[in-house]
């Protein structure tokens, strides 16, 4: 069995590109397998070399590094990929951890930062770069909470139901008043009554019962 | 229309009542006075009644105690004759008999010893006269006859004569004895004819009663009452006035005299609807009077109140124009306007009207109105008039669609026209107002056109900043940012190549360059996310939201409910983005009390709903409404109403104080937008 990791380094920009080819092969422990500048390269060279790990951009031209990873998990699960990246949106992270990535580190602390990155993620291990770890487990832990028991749904009155499915529906309260033929200060009483029955609080959990009542599909 | 009716009608009746009042406080004074008039008038007509009757009264008793006087003056005459002393009858009987003959009288003379009638002028000398009526005589009359003064008996009925009576009587003395009583029998019948000569007035009745209470005379049907007894007492008075009903049934006044010499009561009546006549008849009057004066006096106030109100207007509302200011109206109104009859002739034409179309006013007058319409609508014109004839409403022509008409020179301009039906003396006209438009209309294309150039340069301008923005995230995200790594990778392979002293300093350099991309990402994500590109627009909004979340330590929800969102074009993803950008700067700017934020999108029948509410204190949309461009947020919503106009968007804010702010935001999509 070879000890080297075998690596692929992918990056749209050759300069980088080579920084990193640079970073890599001063470690004993990592033999570069490949190198791409583009996604469909990237793609195709991995397919080929399968190596232990891929780092990869997700802003590459012809096949972003999302997709890429998307298609790796059906083609080459084996393959651990890591993302180096400029983009600090948890968004990315979010989409990146939902295909399968195994690493998320900025580009900015790629010098810092790299190949203990690489190690954790080649050696099974998951790493989510510190500078926005914080912000993704806190979110996180706020989207936990919420949530409704469907199981004991309080009987509204039609008015009600009439009233909370146009609200959920996007509808203005003048609209509402419109359609309905009452005032649209009735509108916002039923609204509170309603909502206070159903122990919902923002206009979101309101969208969310409804659409699990499906109140939003028959329109 | 119908208020000024109304307010005519009040001013009308408000003129007539004040009219009507004033004619009462004229009339009611008058009347009062003229009606004192007529009872003084009445009173004193009863009151010179009474005292007629009075004065007949005293006449008659005058009369009666003259004639008594002049009988009892011929039997003292009488009396005096030598042959009763001598005791020669039958010459006393013949100078009796002449003296009854001159007098109209019978004369009787009755010896008190035989207590028999020795001499009687009513039969010849020397007939028996046994049974003859000795006139009645009370003791008192008795006693003056024996101090030798003649007396006048009361009614008596002569059995001799079978008639009634009255007597004067005198005592004659032979020596000293009390031998004869000399007495002259007169005739009620006289006193009737005395009462009779005397003029009396058709309503007056006189009664002669002697001082038993029997009728002497009446003057009306003296035979039926002649001897007969009153059937009531008489009060003692010299002068009285009774009232009472006679035996005729007639209530009457009866104004009574006694007669010094007689005893003898003299009644004059009166009947009271006699005496009432008068002040019935005033009183009759003045109701009739009155009360046509009071009806022509409402039916004066009702006509010339209500002209009143017409002409003077009681506070000028409801005046009618005199003739000269109606033509100065009609032909000073801004407009064009004609009156055509409903055969489609034109009858009236305001000088405006007849410039506008380039006629003289007289070349008009009498034409078919068809002739101010372009050729083309001419025939379809004449049926419209005829179903506007079965139906005439004031209103205006063919409303939401454009009119030409044609002027005389054959050019055509756009007008409206308003249509009213006018009705004088049952003909059937209307009044049409002809209002060029041009000049609006130019007015309003001119607007179109450059609200439309102003939307086009600002989408333009969007769209420009848009792009430029994306250039300028990309350059420093992509370029700039993968130039950055790529130092920065270099500089750490030099790093560990180099001498621990320079070490040291490029790693810092290295800290300083890791510094400067963080704030490069930082800008380049604040100018536009790559990842609404890379992502769609529910991942960038999602981060967005929460990254904003954290930021202010607000609770914000994202709720995207369309599954389609990724299909949007770019221009409605970025619209919508920058929408619940600013949405939620303005949260954080001024809804301090906000805990929460909800975020919703939908997609409902063809249309994308941005929903975006909080739950701070909200604002007053009035408040807000008038400053629009205030320094707290005005502008915010300005800005945010921007953006969803260029896309035809419609954006709508909700909000009262207390219950937080919505934000709706309806985007057509493409299918809509196509169709629209």
């Amino acid at each position: 069995m070879n000890s080297k990791h075998r690596i692929v380094l992918t990056d749209d920009h050759p300069i980088v590109l080579s920084g990193l080819r640079n970073l890599v092969q001063a470690e004993d422990d990592f033999e570069l397998v490949g190198q791409a500048l583009s996604g469909l390269a990237a793609l195709k060279i991995i397919r080929e070399q399968l190596p232990d790990l891929a780092v990869v951009d997700i802003s590459m031209p012809e096949l972003n590094g999302i997709l890429l990873g998307r298609r790796l998990a059906n083609e080459a699960p084996a393959v651990k990929l890591l993302v180096l990246t400029l983009h600090e949106d948890l968004a990315y992270l979010k989409q990146a951890l939902d295909v399968g990535v195994r690493g998320y580190i900025l580009k900015r602390s790629a010098a810092e930062n790299l190949v203990q990155a690489m190690r954790s993620v080649v050696l099974g291990g998951l790493y989510v770069d510190p500078a926005i770890a914080h912000r993704f487990f806190d979110t996180g832990a706020k989207s936990a909470r919420g949530g409704y028991s469907a199981v004991n749904i309080p009987q509204l009155t039609e008015r009600e139901s009439e009233v909370l499915k146009y609200v959920a529906l996007g509808f203005t309260n003048k609209e509402i008043a419109r359609r309905l033929d009452i005032s649209a200060k009735s509108i916002e009483t039923y609204r509170l009554r309603g909502c206070e029955r159903l122990g919902l609080k923002t206009r979101v959990e309101l969208v969310r019962f409804a659409a699990a009542e499906g109140w939003l599909s028959d329109v | 229309m119908n208020l000024q009716f109304t307010e005519l009608i009040r001013n009308r009746s408000s003129a007539r009542v004040f009219v009507i009042a004033v004619l009462i406080v004229i009339l009611v004074p008058a009347f009062v006075f003229a009606s004192f008039l007529a009872v003084s008038s009445a009173r004193l007509e009863r009151a010179q009644l009474e005292q007629n009757a009075q004065n007949k009264s005293r006449e008659v008793a005058a009369a009666i105690d003259r004639e008594v006087i002049a009988i009892e003056n011929v039997l003292v005459t009488l009396a005096s004759s030598s042959h009763l002393q001598a005791g020669d009858l039958e010459a006393f009987y013949r100078k009796a008999v002449n003296a009854s003959r001159a007098v109209g009288v019978v004369i009787v003379l009755r010896d008190t010893q035989r207590d028999q009638q020795a001499v009687n002028t009513a039969f010849s000398f020397g007939t028996q006269l046994a049974q003859g009526t000795r006139p009645p005589r009370s003791e008192a009359d008795e006693q003056v006859l024996r101090s030798g003064k003649p007396i006048v008996t009361n009614v008596y009925f002569g059995r001799l004569l079978n008639e009634y009576f009255v007597s004067a009587m005198v005592p004659i003395f032979v020596g000293n004895d009390l031998r004869y009583f000399l007495s002259a029998g007169v005739s009620l019948k006289r006193f009737a004819d005395l009462v009779g000569s005397l003029s009396l007035s058709a309503e007056q009745v006189v009664n002669v009663i002697d001082r038993n209470g029997v009728f002497i005379t009446r003057s009306l049907d003296h035979g039926a009452y002649a001897g007969k007894r009153i059937s009531y007492l008489f009060p003692p008075d010299a002068q009285s006035v009774v009232r009472g009903t006679g035996r005729n049934g007639i209530p009457s006044h009866w104004f009574i005299r006694q007669s010094d010499l007689l005893g003898w009561r003299i009644a004059t009546g009166v009947p009271n609807s006699v005496l009432e006549a008068p002040m019935k008849r005033a009183v009759g009057t003045l109701i009739a009077a009155g009360g046509l004066l009071f009806c022509i006096a409402l039916g004066f106030g009702h006509i010339w109140g209500g002209r009143l109100a017409q002409s003077a207007g009681a506070f000028g509302i409801d005046r009618k124009p005199t003739r000269e200011e109606f033509e100065v109206l009609f032909d000073s109104a801004p407009h064009g306007v004609m009156v055509a009859d409903d055969h489609g002739r034109i009858l009236l034409v305001n000088a405006r009207l007849a410039a506008e179309f380039g006629y003289l006013r007289d070349e008009l007058i009498g034409q078919q109105v068809e002739i101010l319409l372009p050729e083309r609508l001419r025939g379809g014109h004449a049926m419209l008039r005829q179903v506007f004839a079965r139906d005439p409403q004031a209103r205006v022509m063919a409303a939401g669609r454009e009119l030409y008409a044609r002027r005389k020179d054959g050019t055509e301009f756009p007008v409206e026209i308003g249509l009213s039906p006018i009705k004088p003396r049952g003909d059937r006209l209307v009044m049409v107002t002809v209002m060029d438009i041009s000049a609006r209309k130019l007015a309003s294309q001119r607007l179109l056109a450059t609200t439309t150039e102003r939307d086009e340069l600002r989408r333009r301008f969007v769209r420009a900043q848009e792009q430029e923005r994306l250039r300028l995230a990309h350059e420093l995200h992509d370029q700039t940012g993968q130039s950055l790594t790529a130092v920065m990778l270099e500089i750490k392979d030099i790093e560990k190549s180099a001498e621990d002293a320079h070490r040291q300093r490029f790693r810092l350099l290295r800290l300083d360059l890791e510094q400067i991309g963080q704030i490069m990402h930082r800008i380049a994500w604040e100018l536009r996310p790559a990842s609404i590109d890379e992502l769609g627009l529910a991942s960038a909004l999602a981060n967005y939201v929460s990254e904003w979340s954290m930021q202010c330590n607000i609770a914000a929800d994202f709720h995207c409910g369309d599954s389609r969102i990724d299909e949007l074009s770019q221009e409605i993803c970025t619209t919508i983005y920058r929408v619940v950008q600013e949405a939620l700067t303005n949260v954080a700017k001024h809804a301090r009390t906000a805990t929460g934020v909800s975020i919703v999108i939908a997609r409902t029948d063809g249309w994308l709903r941005l929903t975006i509410e909080d739950n701070g204190g909200g604002f007053d949309q009035n408040v807000l409404a008038e400053s629009k461009t205030g320094p707290n947020g005005g502008l915010g919503l300005a800005g945010m109403r921007e953006r969803p106009m260029l896309i035809g968007a419609e954006f709508e804010v909700e909000s009262s104080l207390g219950m937080g702010t919505t934000i709706f935001a309806r985007i057509p999509l493409e299918a809509r937008r196509a169709a629209a």
